[in-house]
Protein backbone atom coordinates (compact mmCIF):
# COMPACT_ATOMS: atom_id res chain seq x y z
CA UNK A 1 0.00 0.00 0.00
CA UNK A 2 1.09 3.50 -0.81
CA UNK A 3 0.32 6.58 0.26
CA UNK A 4 -1.29 9.11 -3.00
CA UNK A 5 1.45 10.31 -4.68
CA UNK A 6 -0.03 13.86 -4.65
CA UNK A 7 -0.16 15.74 -0.99
CA UNK A 8 -3.50 16.81 -1.63
CA UNK A 9 -7.02 16.17 0.27
CA UNK A 10 -10.21 17.27 -0.64
CA UNK A 11 -12.16 18.91 1.96
CA UNK A 12 -14.50 16.60 2.78
CA UNK A 13 -12.52 13.83 3.31
CA UNK A 14 -10.26 15.73 5.51
CA UNK A 15 -12.70 16.38 7.81
CA UNK A 16 -13.95 13.43 8.14
CA UNK A 17 -10.08 11.88 8.84
CA UNK A 18 -9.59 14.81 11.40
CA UNK A 19 -12.70 13.91 12.91
CA UNK A 20 -11.88 10.13 13.19
CA UNK A 21 -8.65 10.80 14.40
CA UNK A 22 -9.90 13.12 17.27
CA UNK A 23 -12.14 10.42 18.59
CA UNK A 24 -9.56 8.07 18.35
CA UNK A 25 -7.69 9.91 20.63
CA UNK A 26 -10.27 10.27 23.22
CA UNK A 27 -10.81 6.56 23.03
CA UNK A 28 -6.92 5.60 23.23
CA UNK A 29 -6.92 7.40 26.35
CA UNK A 30 -9.67 5.43 27.49
CA UNK A 31 -7.89 2.07 26.03
CA UNK A 32 -11.42 1.97 24.65
CA UNK A 33 -10.35 -1.45 21.99
CA UNK A 34 -14.15 -1.65 20.95
CA UNK A 35 -14.37 1.72 20.50
CA UNK A 36 -11.64 2.32 18.09
CA UNK A 37 -12.50 -1.34 16.27
CA UNK A 38 -15.86 0.61 15.75
CA UNK A 39 -14.63 3.42 15.11
CA UNK A 40 -12.13 2.43 12.04
CA UNK A 41 -15.25 1.01 10.65
CA UNK A 42 -16.88 4.61 10.22
CA UNK A 43 -13.98 5.33 8.05
CA UNK A 44 -14.93 2.08 5.80
CA UNK A 45 -17.60 3.67 3.99
CA UNK A 46 -15.03 7.03 3.05
CA UNK A 47 -12.55 4.85 1.94
CA UNK A 48 -14.66 2.66 -0.45
CA UNK A 49 -16.30 6.12 -1.77
CA UNK A 50 -12.71 7.95 -2.39
CA UNK A 51 -10.60 5.04 -3.00
CA UNK A 52 -8.53 7.68 -0.71
CA UNK A 53 -5.56 5.96 0.90
CA UNK A 54 -4.80 7.93 3.64
CA UNK A 55 -8.11 7.04 4.81
CA UNK A 56 -7.72 3.42 4.27
CA UNK A 57 -4.41 3.77 6.66
CA UNK A 58 -5.87 5.57 9.37
CA UNK A 59 -8.91 2.93 9.92
CA UNK A 60 -6.28 0.55 9.54
CA UNK A 61 -4.13 2.13 12.37
CA UNK A 62 -7.20 3.02 14.14
CA UNK A 63 -7.81 -0.78 14.16
CA UNK A 64 -4.43 -2.34 14.77
CA UNK A 65 -4.45 -0.08 17.95
CA UNK A 66 -7.85 -1.69 18.80
CA UNK A 67 -6.76 -4.93 18.65
CA UNK A 68 -3.56 -4.21 20.06
CA UNK A 69 -5.04 -2.90 22.98
CA UNK A 70 -7.56 -5.80 23.39
CA UNK A 71 -4.53 -8.69 23.70
CA UNK A 72 -3.86 -10.22 26.66
CA UNK A 73 -0.14 -9.96 27.48
CA UNK A 74 2.13 -11.35 30.20
CA UNK A 75 2.68 -8.38 32.41
CA UNK A 76 6.40 -7.38 31.30
CA UNK A 77 4.44 -6.71 28.07
CA UNK A 78 1.50 -4.79 29.56
CA UNK A 79 4.45 -1.78 30.46
CA UNK A 80 6.14 -1.98 26.86
CA UNK A 81 2.50 -1.69 25.34
CA UNK A 82 1.55 1.11 27.72
CA UNK A 83 4.91 3.03 27.18
CA UNK A 84 4.50 2.16 23.12
CA UNK A 85 0.57 3.94 23.19
CA UNK A 86 1.56 7.09 24.81
CA UNK A 87 4.09 7.56 22.00
CA UNK A 88 1.54 6.52 19.51
CA UNK A 89 -0.86 9.00 20.93
CA UNK A 90 2.00 11.73 20.19
CA UNK A 91 2.38 10.67 17.20
CA UNK A 92 -1.65 11.22 16.31
CA UNK A 93 -1.92 14.94 17.82
CA UNK A 94 1.13 15.83 15.89
CA UNK A 95 -0.49 14.46 13.03
CA UNK A 96 -4.03 16.05 13.73
CA UNK A 97 -1.73 19.20 13.74
CA UNK A 98 -0.60 19.06 10.42
CA UNK A 99 -3.45 17.93 8.76
CA UNK A 100 -5.23 21.22 10.52
CA UNK A 101 -2.42 23.11 8.97
CA UNK A 102 -2.72 21.55 5.44
CA UNK A 103 0.75 20.33 5.36
CA UNK A 104 -0.27 16.98 3.70
CA UNK A 105 3.52 15.30 3.14
CA UNK A 106 4.12 16.06 7.39
CA UNK A 107 0.72 14.05 7.83
CA UNK A 108 1.61 11.41 5.59
CA UNK A 109 5.01 10.42 7.24
CA UNK A 110 3.72 10.54 10.42
CA UNK A 111 1.13 7.87 9.11
CA UNK A 112 3.72 5.95 7.63
CA UNK A 113 5.96 6.30 11.43
CA UNK A 114 2.57 4.98 12.95
CA UNK A 115 2.08 1.78 10.68
CA UNK A 116 5.83 0.94 10.94
CA UNK A 117 5.69 1.22 14.82
CA UNK A 118 2.60 -0.80 14.88
CA UNK A 119 4.10 -3.62 12.79
CA UNK A 120 7.48 -3.26 14.86
CA UNK A 121 5.91 -3.48 17.88
CA UNK A 122 3.66 -6.10 16.84
CA UNK A 123 6.59 -7.87 15.31
CA UNK A 124 8.69 -7.81 18.70
CA UNK A 125 6.43 -10.56 20.53
CA UNK A 126 4.12 -12.06 18.15
CA UNK A 127 5.64 -14.16 16.31
CA UNK A 128 3.61 -17.66 15.32
CA UNK A 129 -0.32 -15.21 15.23
CA UNK A 130 -1.53 -13.36 12.74
CA UNK A 131 0.60 -10.11 13.03
CA UNK A 132 -2.09 -7.40 14.00
CA UNK A 133 -1.63 -5.07 10.73
CA UNK A 134 -1.89 -7.83 8.40
CA UNK A 135 -5.08 -9.06 10.37
CA UNK A 136 -6.22 -5.68 10.06
CA UNK A 137 -5.72 -4.99 6.45
CA UNK A 138 -7.77 -8.86 5.81
CA UNK A 139 -10.74 -7.51 7.66
CA UNK A 140 -10.94 -4.17 6.76
CA UNK A 141 -10.36 -5.60 3.17
CA UNK A 142 -13.62 -8.02 3.51
CA UNK A 143 -15.41 -4.66 4.66
CA UNK A 144 -14.45 -2.64 1.57
CA UNK A 145 -15.00 -5.86 -0.15
CA UNK A 146 -19.26 -6.24 1.19
CA UNK A 147 -19.15 -2.30 0.19
CA UNK A 148 -19.05 -3.49 -3.60
CA UNK A 149 -15.32 -3.59 -4.44
CA UNK A 150 -13.93 -6.05 -6.58
CA UNK A 151 -11.24 -8.35 -4.93
CA UNK A 152 -8.85 -7.00 -7.32
CA UNK A 153 -9.30 -3.28 -5.53
CA UNK A 154 -9.69 -4.21 -2.36
CA UNK A 155 -6.02 -5.65 -2.63
CA UNK A 156 -4.77 -3.43 -4.47
CA UNK A 157 -6.32 -0.58 -1.92
CA UNK A 158 -5.23 -2.04 1.62
CA UNK A 159 -2.14 -3.55 0.39
CA UNK A 160 -3.11 -7.62 0.86
CA UNK A 161 -3.57 -10.37 -0.91
CA UNK A 162 -6.64 -12.32 -2.64
CA UNK A 163 -5.50 -15.39 -0.90
CA UNK A 164 -5.98 -13.64 2.34
CA UNK A 165 -8.78 -11.88 1.17
CA UNK A 166 -10.73 -14.99 -0.09
CA UNK A 167 -10.33 -17.21 3.07
CA UNK A 168 -11.92 -14.27 4.68
CA UNK A 169 -14.99 -13.19 2.86
CA UNK A 170 -15.68 -17.46 2.78
CA UNK A 171 -15.94 -16.58 6.68
CA UNK A 172 -19.03 -13.71 5.73
CA UNK A 173 -22.50 -14.03 5.00
CA UNK A 174 -21.61 -11.93 1.59
CA UNK A 175 -21.98 -15.04 -0.94
CA UNK A 176 -25.64 -14.66 1.08
CA UNK A 177 -26.56 -11.05 -0.19
CA UNK A 178 -26.04 -11.33 -3.94
CA UNK A 179 -29.38 -12.64 -5.82
CA UNK A 180 -28.21 -14.12 -9.35
CA UNK A 181 -29.84 -13.66 -12.29
CA UNK A 182 -30.37 -16.93 -12.67
CA UNK A 183 -32.30 -18.31 -9.49
CA UNK A 184 -32.85 -22.22 -10.21
CA UNK A 185 -29.72 -24.06 -9.82
CA UNK A 186 -31.15 -26.90 -11.79
CA UNK A 187 -31.69 -24.26 -14.56
CA UNK A 188 -27.94 -23.08 -13.73
CA UNK A 189 -26.91 -26.40 -13.69
CA UNK A 190 -27.64 -27.52 -17.14
CA UNK A 191 -26.51 -24.13 -18.85
CA UNK A 192 -22.94 -24.81 -17.09
CA UNK A 193 -23.09 -28.34 -18.49
CA UNK A 194 -24.06 -27.56 -22.01
CA UNK A 195 -21.80 -25.07 -22.14
CA UNK A 196 -18.58 -27.74 -20.49
CA UNK A 197 -19.91 -30.51 -22.77
CA UNK A 198 -19.31 -28.05 -25.80
CA UNK A 199 -23.39 -28.34 -26.57
CA UNK A 200 -23.79 -24.74 -27.06
CA UNK B 1 -12.11 -27.52 -27.58
CA UNK B 2 -14.50 -25.37 -24.76
CA UNK B 3 -13.05 -22.12 -23.94
CA UNK B 4 -13.18 -20.98 -20.29
CA UNK B 5 -11.43 -17.63 -19.23
CA UNK B 6 -10.58 -18.03 -15.51
CA UNK B 7 -10.23 -15.44 -13.08
CA UNK B 8 -8.22 -15.80 -9.87
CA UNK B 9 -10.74 -16.27 -7.20
CA UNK B 10 -11.42 -19.78 -8.77
CA UNK B 11 -7.84 -20.80 -9.02
CA UNK B 12 -7.60 -20.08 -5.30
CA UNK B 13 -10.23 -21.63 -3.56
CA UNK B 14 -9.57 -24.72 -5.66
CA UNK B 15 -5.95 -24.64 -4.61
CA UNK B 16 -6.82 -23.63 -1.40
CA UNK B 17 -8.67 -27.36 -0.74
CA UNK B 18 -6.25 -29.02 -3.25
CA UNK B 19 -8.73 -29.55 -6.21
CA UNK B 20 -6.42 -27.95 -8.82
CA UNK B 21 -5.92 -31.84 -10.39
CA UNK B 22 -9.69 -31.15 -11.40
CA UNK B 23 -8.58 -28.83 -14.16
CA UNK B 24 -5.98 -31.19 -15.20
CA UNK B 25 -8.61 -33.45 -15.54
CA UNK B 26 -11.31 -31.60 -17.43
CA UNK B 27 -8.55 -30.59 -19.70
CA UNK B 28 -8.66 -34.17 -21.02
CA UNK B 29 -12.31 -33.56 -21.51
CA UNK B 30 -11.55 -31.28 -23.88
CA UNK B 31 -12.04 -27.81 -21.76
CA UNK B 32 -9.41 -25.15 -22.48
CA UNK B 33 -8.59 -22.78 -19.08
CA UNK B 34 -7.27 -19.70 -20.31
CA UNK B 35 -6.09 -17.13 -17.86
CA UNK B 36 -4.78 -13.17 -18.81
CA UNK B 37 -1.76 -12.30 -18.30
CA UNK B 38 -2.42 -10.08 -15.28
CA UNK B 39 -4.41 -12.98 -13.49
CA UNK B 40 -1.66 -15.22 -13.48
CA UNK B 41 0.76 -12.39 -12.06
CA UNK B 42 -1.81 -11.78 -9.33
CA UNK B 43 -2.19 -14.94 -8.27
CA UNK B 44 1.62 -16.62 -8.30
CA UNK B 45 3.25 -12.98 -7.29
CA UNK B 46 0.94 -12.12 -4.68
CA UNK B 47 0.92 -16.12 -3.38
CA UNK B 48 4.73 -16.24 -3.51
CA UNK B 49 5.27 -13.32 -1.29
CA UNK B 50 3.24 -14.34 1.72
CA UNK B 51 4.22 -17.13 4.02
CA UNK B 52 0.88 -18.54 4.35
CA UNK B 53 0.57 -19.23 0.64
CA UNK B 54 3.81 -19.84 -1.14
CA UNK B 55 3.54 -23.12 -1.19
CA UNK B 56 -0.03 -23.16 -3.24
CA UNK B 57 1.46 -20.59 -5.34
CA UNK B 58 4.02 -23.00 -6.47
CA UNK B 59 1.16 -25.52 -6.94
CA UNK B 60 -0.41 -23.20 -9.50
CA UNK B 61 2.48 -22.69 -11.43
CA UNK B 62 3.03 -26.55 -11.76
CA UNK B 63 -0.66 -26.24 -13.57
CA UNK B 64 0.66 -23.44 -16.20
CA UNK B 65 3.53 -25.60 -16.82
CA UNK B 66 1.90 -28.45 -17.16
CA UNK B 67 -0.14 -26.62 -19.64
CA UNK B 68 -3.43 -26.94 -18.21
CA UNK B 69 -3.65 -23.19 -17.30
CA UNK B 70 -3.00 -21.31 -20.82
CA UNK B 71 -1.75 -17.63 -20.52
CA UNK B 72 -3.47 -15.12 -22.56
CA UNK B 73 -3.02 -11.47 -23.36
CA UNK B 74 -5.50 -8.89 -24.30
CA UNK B 75 -5.43 -7.42 -27.43
CA UNK B 76 -7.85 -4.52 -27.25
CA UNK B 77 -6.74 -2.71 -24.64
CA UNK B 78 -8.31 0.44 -25.25
CA UNK B 79 -12.21 -2.20 -24.39
CA UNK B 80 -10.51 -2.76 -21.15
CA UNK B 81 -10.58 1.25 -20.68
CA UNK B 82 -14.01 1.46 -21.83
CA UNK B 83 -15.66 -0.96 -20.04
CA UNK B 84 -13.75 0.46 -16.28
CA UNK B 85 -15.02 3.65 -17.36
CA UNK B 86 -18.48 2.58 -17.89
CA UNK B 87 -18.43 -0.11 -14.94
CA UNK B 88 -16.40 2.86 -12.28
CA UNK B 89 -18.92 5.45 -13.64
CA UNK B 90 -22.28 3.33 -13.16
CA UNK B 91 -23.01 3.56 -9.58
CA UNK B 92 -23.08 7.40 -7.90
CA UNK B 93 -23.07 7.61 -4.01
CA UNK B 94 -23.08 11.16 -2.67
CA UNK B 95 -22.39 12.26 -5.81
CA UNK B 96 -19.02 10.59 -6.47
CA UNK B 97 -18.54 7.62 -8.74
CA UNK B 98 -17.87 4.37 -7.13
CA UNK B 99 -14.82 2.40 -8.43
CA UNK B 100 -15.81 -1.02 -7.99
CA UNK B 101 -13.92 -2.43 -10.66
CA UNK B 102 -10.12 -3.36 -11.96
CA UNK B 103 -8.26 -3.95 -14.93
CA UNK B 104 -7.70 -7.76 -13.85
CA UNK B 105 -11.40 -7.98 -13.11
CA UNK B 106 -12.55 -6.49 -16.80
CA UNK B 107 -9.96 -8.51 -18.31
CA UNK B 108 -11.40 -11.41 -17.99
CA UNK B 109 -14.61 -10.85 -19.98
CA UNK B 110 -12.58 -8.91 -22.52
CA UNK B 111 -10.51 -12.11 -23.42
CA UNK B 112 -13.43 -14.12 -23.30
CA UNK B 113 -15.17 -11.54 -25.82
CA UNK B 114 -11.85 -11.72 -27.53
CA UNK B 115 -11.40 -15.84 -28.11
CA UNK B 116 -15.18 -16.12 -28.46
CA UNK B 117 -15.29 -18.02 -24.88
CA UNK B 118 -18.81 -18.92 -23.70
CA UNK B 119 -18.24 -18.26 -20.24
CA UNK B 120 -15.78 -16.99 -17.59
CA UNK B 121 -14.95 -18.96 -14.41
CA UNK B 122 -15.18 -16.51 -11.17
CA UNK B 123 -15.82 -17.07 -7.63
CA UNK B 124 -16.05 -13.44 -7.14
CA UNK B 125 -19.36 -11.64 -6.53
CA UNK B 126 -18.18 -7.87 -8.22
CA UNK B 127 -17.63 -9.05 -11.48
CA UNK B 128 -20.33 -11.45 -11.53
CA UNK B 129 -22.98 -9.31 -10.65
CA UNK B 130 -22.06 -6.67 -13.81
CA UNK B 131 -22.62 -9.87 -16.28
CA UNK B 132 -25.59 -11.30 -14.58
CA UNK B 133 -27.90 -8.87 -12.47
CA UNK B 134 -26.69 -5.07 -12.09
CA UNK B 135 -29.80 -3.91 -11.24
CA UNK B 136 -28.99 -5.90 -7.87
CA UNK B 137 -25.68 -3.80 -6.97
CA UNK B 138 -28.08 -0.71 -6.35
CA UNK B 139 -29.76 -2.82 -3.77
CA UNK B 140 -26.97 -4.47 -2.29
CA UNK B 141 -24.96 -0.52 -2.33
CA UNK B 142 -28.07 1.11 -0.70
CA UNK B 143 -28.18 -1.64 2.02
CA UNK B 144 -24.50 -1.35 2.67
CA UNK B 145 -24.03 2.72 2.64
CA UNK B 146 -27.41 3.08 4.13
CA UNK B 147 -27.59 6.13 1.70
CA UNK B 148 -29.38 7.17 -1.90
CA UNK B 149 -27.44 5.18 -5.03
CA UNK B 150 -27.84 7.18 -8.02
CA UNK B 151 -27.67 5.14 -11.54
CA UNK B 152 -25.88 6.06 -14.64
CA UNK B 153 -28.37 3.61 -16.81
CA UNK B 154 -26.29 4.98 -19.65
CA UNK B 155 -23.19 3.93 -18.52
CA UNK B 156 -24.15 0.50 -17.43
CA UNK B 157 -26.05 0.01 -20.33
CA UNK B 158 -23.15 0.87 -22.36
CA UNK B 159 -21.16 -1.37 -20.58
CA UNK B 160 -23.56 -4.36 -21.10
CA UNK B 161 -23.30 -3.25 -24.94
CA UNK B 162 -20.01 -3.52 -25.18
CA UNK B 163 -19.29 -6.68 -23.05
CA UNK B 164 -22.29 -8.72 -24.55
CA UNK B 165 -23.74 -12.20 -23.27
CA UNK B 166 -21.28 -13.94 -21.31
CA UNK B 167 -22.15 -17.07 -18.88
CA UNK B 168 -20.74 -16.92 -15.54
CA UNK B 169 -19.48 -20.31 -13.95
CA UNK B 170 -18.11 -20.49 -10.46
CA UNK B 171 -15.81 -23.34 -9.34
CA UNK B 172 -18.61 -25.37 -7.69
CA UNK B 173 -20.41 -25.65 -11.19
CA UNK B 174 -17.00 -26.61 -12.26
CA UNK B 175 -16.89 -29.49 -9.52
CA UNK B 176 -20.90 -30.40 -10.22
CA UNK B 177 -19.73 -30.87 -13.69
CA UNK B 178 -16.67 -33.08 -12.67
CA UNK B 179 -19.12 -35.14 -10.50
CA UNK B 180 -21.09 -36.05 -12.52
CA UNK B 181 -18.53 -36.89 -15.24
CA UNK B 182 -16.93 -39.72 -12.72
CA UNK B 183 -14.01 -37.33 -12.31
CA UNK B 184 -14.08 -38.22 -8.71
CA UNK B 185 -15.19 -42.07 -8.56
CA UNK B 186 -12.20 -43.12 -7.39
CA UNK B 187 -11.85 -41.00 -4.55
CA UNK B 188 -15.62 -42.00 -3.93
CA UNK B 189 -14.12 -45.78 -3.94
CA UNK B 190 -11.63 -45.25 -1.79
CA UNK B 191 -14.10 -43.83 0.61
CA UNK B 192 -16.56 -46.85 0.39
CA UNK B 193 -13.69 -48.76 1.24
CA UNK B 194 -12.59 -47.11 4.41
CA UNK B 195 -16.22 -46.35 5.91
CA UNK B 196 -19.80 -47.15 5.75
CA UNK B 197 -20.73 -43.37 5.59
CA UNK B 198 -22.69 -42.29 2.08
CA UNK B 199 -19.74 -41.04 0.40
CA UNK B 200 -20.97 -39.56 -2.76
CA UNK B 201 -23.32 -37.14 -0.12
CA UNK B 202 -20.30 -36.81 2.23
CA UNK B 203 -18.10 -35.63 -1.06
CA UNK B 204 -20.04 -33.17 -2.76
CA UNK B 205 -21.46 -31.56 0.68
CA UNK B 206 -17.69 -31.53 1.95
CA UNK B 207 -16.22 -29.70 -1.17
CA UNK B 208 -19.29 -27.75 -1.76
CA UNK B 209 -18.86 -26.53 1.81
CA UNK B 210 -15.83 -26.10 1.88
CA UNK B 211 -15.64 -23.77 -1.69
CA UNK B 212 -17.52 -21.86 0.13
CA UNK B 213 -15.75 -20.89 2.92
CA UNK B 214 -12.60 -20.39 0.51
CA UNK B 215 -14.48 -17.37 -0.49
CA UNK B 216 -17.16 -19.02 -3.53
CA UNK B 217 -19.88 -16.63 -3.97
CA UNK B 218 -22.52 -19.37 -3.54
CA UNK B 219 -25.04 -19.47 -0.82
CA UNK B 220 -26.23 -21.86 1.73
CA UNK B 221 -29.21 -22.33 -0.06
CA UNK B 222 -27.94 -22.96 -3.68
CA UNK B 223 -25.78 -25.77 -1.70
CA UNK B 224 -28.47 -27.37 -0.65
CA UNK B 225 -30.15 -27.38 -3.75
CA UNK B 226 -27.12 -28.82 -5.22
CA UNK B 227 -26.16 -31.52 -3.47
CA UNK B 228 -29.64 -33.62 -4.34
CA UNK B 229 -29.32 -32.40 -7.96
CA UNK B 230 -25.76 -33.87 -8.19
CA UNK B 231 -26.52 -36.94 -6.54
CA UNK B 232 -29.43 -37.65 -8.97
CA UNK B 233 -27.35 -36.90 -11.73
CA UNK B 234 -24.46 -39.16 -10.63
CA UNK B 235 -26.90 -42.12 -10.68
CA UNK B 236 -28.04 -41.71 -14.11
Amino acid sequence: MKLDEKPILEADIKKEILKVLKQAVKLIEERNSEGLINLSHKLTHTSSINLETRSVYVSLIIYSLGQLISKALPKEDLKKREYFIEGVLANIKEGIKYLKKEDINKFDEIIKTLTLDISDFDNSFTKYVDKVLDFSKIQQGAKLHQHGLSLATVAKLVGTNEWDLMKKIGETKISEEFKPEIKNIKKRYEIATKILKGEI
Amino acid sequence: MVKIVVDSSSIISLAMNCLLWVYDELKNKNIEFLVPTSVRNEVINSGLESQKYKYEAVRVMHHFANGTFKVISVEDKELVSKLIHYANSSFYIQNKPLKVLQEADVEVAVVAKQIGAKAILTDERTLRMFLENPENIKEMLKERYKSEIKVNEKALLKFKELIGSIFVLRSTEIIAFALTEGIFDPTINRCNLESNINCKKEIIEGILYSLKFSGCAISFDEISQYIPLILERMHK
